[in-house]
């Protein structure tokens, strides 16, 4: 009899605890990854023109400018720690969603309904003509504020705007740093010829939208006590260069400046991360 | 009690085979018919395929493709018929009154020669969508009459006081008159020249017949002989005939079944051509100097099938493995016809079904099924089957954008390589595009892998097997890379460490491809003995 019950107990462990333990650490799993969508693109025309333009460096502006949304789809879809939620075809995928319910769809293959994933942030973007600046902003929907905002003069030449996906990306790598404190961890340092390290490898690879040549941040966090309060602040240990980008996770970042002391600090086992620097070149 | 089992058996039996089958609804647009050639071809191309022949039940209807407004063919109008597939037929017709003026330069940009090039076609694109489910199932495109291009020379001096071109920029309206006597002069000439290839064209098209048009996209057994002895074939047996739509004079392609690996595929053989059809069999011939590998094969008691030729889906389709999975999808996009490039290389492969949602004409036969008139057809299995669709591709500029339709996220997004002349929004989507969707979409069931060593000198591995559902493009170079595992801050990554280079060799069938390594035969060969997983990935 004892053993009987024992035995009942031991179900209804396996039954209803150990799902509960899966379900929490894939939730952990899932709850790391922000959903993010990404919507349009707002000109704000400059009202103070007076002369009448040939029109077409507006139309070339225009053209390079609504590309600035799909950068930013580019440079979310796939990254580590978000999922990128599509806006633009929501009708178009709700109009398949709601077609699937009909009957004639009975015995068809339909995709599983309700299982629409709701946003986190919104991201939006907003484009001054008079001072040539574009803004890209991200909205907290669960506060209903803005998160984080960035204000930049676009990079740009006789023949219009320079390469603007990867002005976006740089801009993004900003941003997402700001916002949500968003770090690449060295992992190791490489080839140490005597007391001078040259190279690092970090934890961030295509996944996390790094690319070769991009200038890279090297630091620390020291935490602070102020009034009982701890808070932690970036102690710069020097600067590098992505050499290489070795797979979706990792890369080979080469040293420029600090060597010294970030082989130093290695040595003593401290924690030292990298950010991309927002630097168009 | 056995009686009335038997009785009810009989019964059904006889329904079974008293109820009719559902056909083609043929759909002619009517919008680009724009002149007494083009009219004239159009009609007669309308009267040949009206009184077709077919072994199958078909209805014409005139559509119009821009309002999507379709009406009963006035000979149709008393006969229509409940249907199983829409055939979309879009004509394209440049026979003209005014042909362009090219001129000809030489290298110091002086006028060589001054003539109207003439060279009218009449083309036709086809699309057949399945009406129960809204899957495209081909997309084909068929020059019904083609000219080569003829030359009528003009002596530009009697119209031009100068270079037309220089006069055109300077005063298009005097460049107008002169073109205008230009063309009066030369209208004779342009009428006689028109009429003498329209009715060759018309000749032509007489042939031209629904059968053609609604083809089979299945592959069919070829019967071997057994105890054969000749050295090539100039007949062979066909295991299908008019039941299955096999037709006359339409050519197939034989393949044998084989094997590489562990892994099967269909090698291609000899063509041959349709000459006499049964009701379950077909007699075919092969053209001259065709026939040995067939014979061959036959010697070889080999596995061989028949596939229509041209037709790359049915010969993908006999080329797919058994247990691969597929994904219904479609591709953002404002008409029909529209994004063809993509669409092409979607149909082509059969673990993808396309699914067509700009198309409502296909409303119009869904609620024919549902007609009262039509209670003698056996239709009930074409209904409540439509397909939905779990993946969305959009183009924008050189974007391509994959969104999961179930979750709304965005699975992929890559940049497509697109050339000068690329007007097209979907022009540069190749196989290396959609395979890298497929795989972030499901990596389980569409990522490349490795399936077998193929050639392995000493401790050295040359040659490895690779299966990519998506496909496999020539020359492709690709990485060989193992995987290992770090630790970073408690949370496992892997990392990939490229072992070697290779490139694609003899590709056996569209999902199977031998890879030649290059650089790192040998620490693909340790990776293997240690029985490490060895992974492959496209070069950047």
């Amino acid at each position: 009899m004892e053993n009987k019950s024992k035995i009942i107990l031991f179900f209804l462990f396996v039954a209803f605890i150990l799902p509960g333990v899966f379900q929490d650490r894939l939730d952990a799993q899932t709850q790391t990854q922000s959903r993010i969508a990404i919507v349009g693109i707002d000109i704000i025309k400059d009202s103070s023109k007076f002369f009448i333009s040939s029109g077409m460096d507006d139309y070339n502006s225009a053209a390079v400018l609504y590309q600035v949304p799909n950068a930013c789809i580019e440079y979310f879809s796939n990254f580590k720690n978000f999922v990128a939620i599509d806006k633009k075809n929501l009708s178009l995928i709700n109009m398949e969603k709601e077609l699937q319910k009909s009957e004639e769809f009975i015995d068809g293959y339909i995709v599983d309904q309700g299982k629409d994933e709701g946003v986190d942030y919104l991201v939006k973007s907003l484009y001054y003509e008079k001072k040539k600046n574009l803004v890209i902003r991200i909205y907290d929907i669960a506060g209903g504020n803005v998160k984080c905002s960035k204000e930049q003069k676009l990079e740009s030449n006789i023949l219009g705007i320079k390469n603007i996906n990867n002005q976006v990306r740089l801009m993004l790598h900003e941003l997402v740093y700001e916002c949500f404190g968003i770090k690449f961890t060295v992992l190791k340092g490489n080839e140490p010829a005597g007391s001078r390290l040259k190279h690092l490898t970090v934890v961030m690879g295509r996944k996390s939208k790094v690319k070769e040549e991009d200038q890279v941040e090297i630091f620390e966090l020291v935490e602070e006590n102020i009034d009982g309060e701890v808070l932690k602040r970036k102690n710069i240990l020097g600067t590098g260069k992505v050499n290489e980008v070795v797979d979706e996770n990792f890369s080979n970042v080469k040293i420029e400046s600090g060597d010294k002391i970030i082989a130093d600090a290695l040595s003593k086992g401290k924690k030292l991360y990298c950010t991309i620097i927002n630097e168009y070149k | 009690m056995r009686k009335i089992i038997l009785s009810l058996l009989f019964l059904f039996c006889y329904r079974e085979a008293w109820l009719q089958k559902a056909g083609e609804a043929i759909l002619l647009d009517t919008i680009n018919v724009h002149n007494l050639y083009s009219d004239s071809i159009y009609a007669s191309f309308i009267h040949s395929v009206t009184n077709s022949k077919s072994s199958r039940p078909f209805t014409l209807y005139l559509w119009n493709s821009r309002t999507h407004a379709i009406k009963l063919e006035p000979s149709f109008a008393s006969r229509e018929t409940p249907s199983s597939e829409a055939v979309f037929i879009k004509p394209l017709s440049t026979f003209m009154d005014r042909y362009p003026l090219i001129l000809r330069r030489d290298t110091a940009n002086r006028i060589i020669e001054a003539y109207l090039a003439t060279s009218p076609v009449f083309t036709l694109e086809i699309k057949g969508v399945e009406i129960a489910t809204s899957i495209l199932n081909f997309s084909s495109k068929h020059d019904l009459v083609s000219f080569p291009e003829e030359k009528i020379f003009i002596p530009y001096g009697k119209y031009f006081n100068g270079d037309p071109d220089v006069i055109k920029g300077r005063d298009n309206k005097s460049y107008d008159k002169s073109m205008n006597a230009l063309y009066k002069d030369y209208a004779n000439q342009i009428i006689a020249l028109n009429l003498r290839r329209m009715s060759y064209a018309i000749s032509t098209i007489k042939y031209y017949n629904v059968d053609i048009i609604c083809a089979d996209q299945e592959a069919v057994e070829v019967i071997s002989e057994p105890g054969f002895q000749d050295k090539s074939v100039k007949e062979v047996k066909i295991k299908a005939g008019s039941k299955q739509g096999i037709i006359p004079g339409r050519d197939y392609s034989c393949y044998a079944k084989r094997n590489v690996g562990s892994q099967t595929y269909y090698e291609h053989l000899d063509n041959i051509e349709i000459k006499s059809v049964e009701e379950s069999s077909s007699i075919a011939t092969t053209p001259a100097f065709n026939g040995r590998d067939l014979a061959k094969s036959f010697k070889a008691g080999d596995i061989i099938k028949a596939v229509p030729r041209y037709d790359k889906r049915a010969l993908n389709r006999l080329n797919m493995p058994a247990g691969q999975k597929t994904i219904n999808l479609s591709i953002r996009k404002d008409c029909l016809f529209c994004e063809n490039e993509a669409q092409q290389l979607i149909i082509n492969n059969p673990s993808l079904n396309l699914i067509e949602r700009n198309a409502p004409e296909l409303k119009y036969f869904s609620s024919l099924l549902k007609d009262e008139r039509f209670i003698d057809y056996s239709i009930d299995d074409l209904q409540g089957r439509q397909s939905g669709y779990r993946l969305l591709i959009t183009f924008e500029g050189n974007d391509v954008i994959a969104t999961d339709v179930q979750t709304n996220r965005i699975i992929s997004n890559s940049k497509i390589q697109k050339k000068l002349i690329d007007f097209s929004t979907t022009a540069g989507f190749n196989v290396d595009d959609l395979s890298l969707i497929l795989s972030s979409f499901d990596p389980d069931n569409f990522s490349i892998r490795v399936t077998d060593v193929l050639e392995q000198k000493k401790e050295k591995i040359n040659t490895v097997l690779m299966y990519n559902p998506a496909g496999f493009e020539r020359v492709t170079k690709f990485e060989i890379y193992k995987e290992e595992s770090v630790d970073v801050d408690g949370e496992k990554m892997k990392r990939k460490i490229i072992i070697g280079n290779g490139k694609i060799g003899k590709i056996f069938s569209s999902n199977l491809a031998e890879l030649n390594v290059k650089d790192g035969e040998a620490a693909v060969y340790q990776a293997y003995s240690r029985k490490e997983p060895v992974f492959v990935q496209y070069k950047n």
